[in-house]
């Protein structure tokens, strides 16, 4: 869960199950890895980093665009 | 295996970048869009070799290349153009520096030096392992005349999320950086291939990323009336689907087009097939 992505993030996009970022678009680079890497990916939240907490479980649907806190 | 002799160690105008090999994909690219008339900023492609020999310290070939800086000012774009970047299935999104707004011969030799760089860090080493890039990383350069545009994006042929057959465009205020680098939500519009708009849907735009005076770039505050009304008009998204059109033609289907408006003209700034 991140504001934004940028390259750095490519070292621990392996080992990561999901990705959420209050911003960029479907073309923004967060977006192009996590579809590249096979990740669910959802973009342009706006407020994910706001009110998901450290360490919350969430469910990621990358088809639907939908972050569901467990 | 070429012979070293073989290998082109001069740059050459964009419009002659035409082997991969030697010039990397994005320089190639561009070449076919000026040879074919397409609007995009001339410039220079350097090659593998020479950019090579320029890190390596070889003084003579630095001083040939910095002299190209007069024929590019006042400002110019410095990006990299890896050999088998941009393949059908890995797009090497964002690791690959570009420095832009570039405005002296110094600058821009450093921004050669640092463009190369970027292709041996760590971030780089682990995604061409994750996507089963083989070999050393070959660098080539592209220096082309800077855009300073207003309005800047993106735009594919095909929708990413569903791969319907439409324009997808993302667009935001001032340098196209801040859509690729995630800094804002950008405008999106969806037009069928006829041109007619199916969608369009305003993002938050309250950062652009603009030229400074003396060189390179700043993030700077968008007015507060602009960061949720829509970046472009219908005139806009016209010109950007006889883009599309035009880019077609020559790079065929399924297509990932970068472009920018200034002073009421729509440049070409990069077009590549689209990733998996």
């Amino acid at each position: 869960m991140t504001k934004n992505t940028s390259a750095g993030f490519n070292v621990v996009l392996p080992i990561i199950g999901a990705l959420v970022t209050d911003r960029g678009g479907i073309l923004s680079h967060a977006a192009i890895v996590s579809r590249e890497y096979g990740i669910p990916g959802v973009v342009a939240t706006k407020i994910a980093t706001q009110i998901i907490k450290d360490g919350a479980r969430i469910r990621v649907n990358g088809d639907t665009g939908e972050v569901e806190i467990l | 295996m070429d012979s070293a002799a073989d290998r082109p160690v001069k740059a050459v105008p964009l419009a002659a970048a035409s082997e991969d090999k030697f010039y990397g994909g994005k320089c190639v690219s561009l070449g076919v869009a000026l040879r074919a008339g397409l609007p995009a900023p001339d410039g220079y492609a350097l090659p593998v070799a020479l950019v090579s020999a320029i890190v390596g310290g070889d003084e003579s070939a630095a001083a040939e290349v910095k002299a190209l800086f007069e024929k590019l000012a006042p400002a110019m774009a410095v990006r990299s153009s890896a050999v088998g970047e941009d393949s059908d299935d890995a797009s090497f999104a964002g690791l690959h520096l570009s420095v832009l707004n570039v405005m002296d011969a110094d600058s821009m030799m450093a921004a050669i030096c640092a463009v190369h760089a970027s292709a041996h860090t760590a971030e780089a080493l682990a995604y061409r392992q994750k996507m089963g890039v083989a070999g050393e990383p070959a660098i080539a350069v592209v220096l082309q005349q800077q855009i300073l545009s207003e309005v800047a994006g993106v735009m594919f042929t095909q929708n990413p999320l569903n791969g319907a057959s439409e324009r997808y465009i993302e667009a935001s205020w001032g340098l196209g950086e801040a859509i690729v680098a995630g800094l804002v939500v950008p405008d999106s519009f969806r037009l069928a291939n006829d041109g007619g708009i199916i969608q369009q849907s305003a993002g938050e735009k309250d950062i652009k990323l603009v030229a400074t005076a003396d060189g390179l770039t700043a993030e700077v505050e968008v007015e507060a009336d602009k960061i949720e009304s829509l970046c472009l008009n219908t005139q806009q998204l016209q010109q950007l689907h006889d883009l599309a059109a035009k880019c077609e033609a020559v790079y065929g289907e399924k297509i990932d087009i970068e472009w920018a408006f200034h002073a009421g003209s729509l440049y070409l700034l990069q077009c590549r097939s689209i990733t998996r």
